[in-house]
């Protein structure tokens, strides 16, 4: 529903455009700079897969919206947590629109996938480092389907009907079951890939350093 | 590792693929005047017209060239051709005809009143045969009947053998033709001209004319199920004809128009008009904003979709490619300038482009995208056998793994390729749920179903009337409403038509209506009603 060319939205002026990639930047930012202890593998591995994401979904850009982008989301912001997971989605978001097209529709899109990677620190969908898919599956089920239709929400524009936007919710359902599918694809084909790799390279990597008080044993 | 390497190398095919396609491509400067008029692609050659104002020895040419290499194969020169010439080329299979046969040939149309039909492999003369020329000769479309070729002349239409030649039918009409293509259907050949008179010409001689308004039709009338359509150019703009009767108003100098699948594509200096001739008459469904005033082009692609391609007139040039009601983007070359002529489709995706610059473009890059769309769906199609490949492996070996995600690929894979027409299955279904629903309220009485409903929505409150019959049109079962309902209607009448200003005394800032729930283009005494129509009143 999302992704058929000519039916995103508004175009944006270069203000426009301006302030909507000053906001994400500053959002991303805001995400990435806290906690201040990360170590520097978590950083390198965060890079990494985002950069891949971007790769993959401009790849896959002609096959209509397969989007491993949300499967990706859900599975970053529950091995990183919601801030990592959240900043991951803002990056590769503007950075694929950027060579895809950019416009209003970035904010929904970064917005729906920042929200789905927090949706995905929340459900616990890794336990003890291993991937509860079946959790996973029906997570990318609904947000597949969330996602599509709160990126909707930026076509509609002052003057459109309800029933109109109802209409053109109502004619994208088969994009939005192409999605679903895409994603459940996603995660069966690489969504325990992907957390181990994260979970090996990061979760693993993370050694505790005690100083102080905390350290010191009372007898 | 080795997943990784060959994500890397799966993400490489399409830059690999885009720097194959670009090597393909070649112009060439004609320079002999514009090129005005879509070139055609035939088989292995690329045949094109040059157009001008000439003087001392210059003259128009017809070039045919090499489709893959851009030599030249051929050249004709009009010695007395010196006005703009605007007769798109015609080609012509060989055949056999009543009056005899015939072999592959390009047929053009000349300012000098000439039409000479060219052997396609070595552009020699075939035959040529004379029409009048009054200042100009022949600047329309020709067209094709059986073993005919039909040619708007400047002062009427003759019709020619396409063995030899010979004059068939000579038809004289007492009005001026310029760009006035001729369009031949089955009961006759339709005609229009620079009085804003549509004629039609039956085979036997007979005319039957009709001025259908003040301007002038500049192209091949266009057959609708619902009449003849004329984009007609006037001193305001322009006015849209189905059937004799105004269907809209636009900007100035129109396009050439065409139709596809009942939808005619049409433009002006100012906009993209789709005009839909699916439901009980054609209606201007959108309107986008663009500058054409040249060929317009469809472009059948071979997934089933098609794009349009309108030549833009003004100083940047290129050509706006739409897919359904969206501009996918500006099809550019680095010679243009301003634009008529349309794009010419050919084999190996081939695409002949030529503008005022008079400079000839050839690419094998382009929208037709047939073997593209070839490639694409050979590859879901691999994808989708190795996927059956690997489950069977799975199962048979016991991996289950394996098999799961063969599974899901093949899932995926077999979606991707279903969706387009699930989609238009999909669309389809909806759209006639939501028309059938049309403007009916659920509250209204059972007795008023299929019968004729007004509303009125005044600012104090909504007025109803139902289970009225026999009104033709909005006008007729408005008066019979407001007759029902004692209230009083003020209405004006003006050359282009009668509207309703008030209701009650309530003018607002105008009244407008819907049938079923759409709103008509046409006027209250021109939009016909049927027996189950909603008629609703709202203020503007």
């Amino acid at each position: 529903m999302v992704l058929t060319s000519g039916v995103h939205g508004p175009t944006l002026g270069p203000l426009e455009s301006l302030i909507v990639n000053t906001l994400l930047i500053a959002v991303a930012f805001y995400l990435l700079c806290r906690p201040t202890t990360s170590p520097r593998r978590e950083i390198l591995v965060l890079s990494s897969i985002t950069l891949a994401a971007v790769a993959s979904r401009v790849a896959l850009e002609p096959l209509p919206n397969v989007q491993p982008m949300t499967m990706m989301c859900l599975v970053m912001g529950a091995t990183l947590g919601s801030r990592r997971g959240m900043a991951f989605a803002v990056i590769a978001t503007i950075l694929t629109n950027i060579i895809l097209s950019n416009g209003w529709w970035t904010l929904f899109q970064a917005s729906g996938w920042a929200t789905i990677a927090f949706v995905g620190s929340r459900l616990v969908l890794v336990e003890e480092g291993t991937l509860n898919m079946k959790k996973l599956l029906m997570a990318c089920i609904f947000a597949s389907i969330f996602f599509d239709w709160w990126v909707s929400l930026s076509i509609y524009e002052s003057g459109m009907t309800l029933s109109a936007f109802g209409y053109y919710l109502v004619n994208g359902i088969p994009f939005d079951i192409m999605h679903a599918i895409s994603s459940i694809a996603a995660a069966v084909l690489f969504g325990p890939w992907l957390n181990n790799l994260i979970h090996e390279e990061v979760v693993l990597d993370v050694v505790s350093k005690p100083t102080g008080e905390t350290d010191v044993v009372r007898n | 590792m080795r997943r990784a390497i060959l994500i890397f190398f799966v993400l490489l095919i399409p830059i690999v693929s885009a720097t194959l396609d670009e090597q393909n491509s070649w112009k060439i400067d004609i320079d002999n005047g514009y090129i005005s008029t879509k070139p055609l692609i035939v088989e292995d050659q690329v045949i094109v017209r040059t157009s001008g104002f000439w003087i001392n020895q210059d003259r128009p040419h017809v070039y045919s060239f090499d489709l893959i290499t851009g030599e030249e194969n051929w050249r004709y020169r009009s010695n007395n051709s010196t006005q703009h010439d605007l007769s798109p080329l015609l080609f012509v299979n060989s055949g056999k005809g009543n009056c005899g046969s015939w072999s592959s040939m390009v047929i053009v149309g000349w300012t000098d009143g000439k039409v000479t039909a060219l052997d396609i492999y070595t552009g020699n003369e075939l035959w040529s045969a004379q029409t009048e020329v009054i200042t100009w000769g022949i600047t329309g479309e020709m067209a094709l009947d059986e073993d005919l070729v039909v040619v708007p002349t400047r002062k009427g239409l003759s019709s020619f053998c396409l063995a030899d030649g010979v004059l068939d039918l000579r038809v004289n009409l007492p009005e001026l033709g310029w760009r006035n293509g001729v369009t031949v259907t089955d009961e006759a050949y339709w005609l229009g001209n620079e009085e804003g008179v549509l004629n039609k010409i039956y085979r036997n001689g007979t005319v039957e004319n009709q001025a259908i308004g003040v301007g002038k039709i500049r192209h091949a009338p266009i057959p609708t199920p619902h009449g003849i359509f004329v984009h007609m150019q006037t001193d305001e703009g322009s006015i849209l004809f189905v059937g004799n009767e105004s269907i809209g108003v636009s900007g100035s100098s129109p396009a050439i128009p065409t139709i596809y699948q009942n939808k005619i594509h049409a433009s002006t200096s100012s906009e993209y008009l789709i005009i839909d001739c699916d439901s009980s008459n054609c209606v201007i469904n959108d309107r986008i904003s663009f500058h054409s005033n040249g060929e317009i082009v469809v472009n059948q692609l071979a997934n089933g979709e098609y794009n349009v391609w309108l030549p833009s007139n003004n100083a940047e040039g290129g050509w706006g490619i739409f897919a359904d009601t969206s501009l996918l983007r500006m099809h550019v070359t680095e010679d243009d300038t301003y634009t008529t002529a349309g794009p010419g489709f050919g084999k190996l995706n081939s695409i002949a482009l030529g503008s005022d610059s008079g400079v000839l473009h050839v690419s094998f890059t382009g929208e037709s995208a047939q073997d593209d769309t070839g490639i694409f769906e050979t590859f879901i199609l691999f994808i989708i056998l190795c996927s059956v490949l690997a489950l069977v492996i799975g199962f048979a070996l016991d991996k289950r793994e394996l098999s799961q995600k063969a599974f899901v690929v093949l899932i995926l894979f077999i979606s991707i390729q279903i969706l387009p027409q699930v989609s238009n299955s999909w669309s389809e279904a909806i759209d006639i749920q939501i028309e059938s629903e049309g403007d009916w309220n659920e509250s209204w009485p059972d007795e008023w179903i299929g019968t004729q409903i007004v509303v009125i929505e005044l600012p104090e409150g909504e007025l109803l009337i139902g289970g009225m019959s026999g009104h033709e049109n909005v006008e007729q079962l408005t008066d019979e409403a407001a007759i029902q309902l004692d209230i009083n209607i003020t209405k004006e009448t003006h050359s282009i038509g009668t509207w309703i200003t008030s209701f009650n005394g309530f003018a607002g800032e105008g009244w407008e209506f819907t049938i079923d729930g759409e709103k008509s283009p046409l006027g209250i005494s021109d939009a016909k009603v049927s027996e189950d129509s909603v008629v609703r009143w709202l203020l503007a």
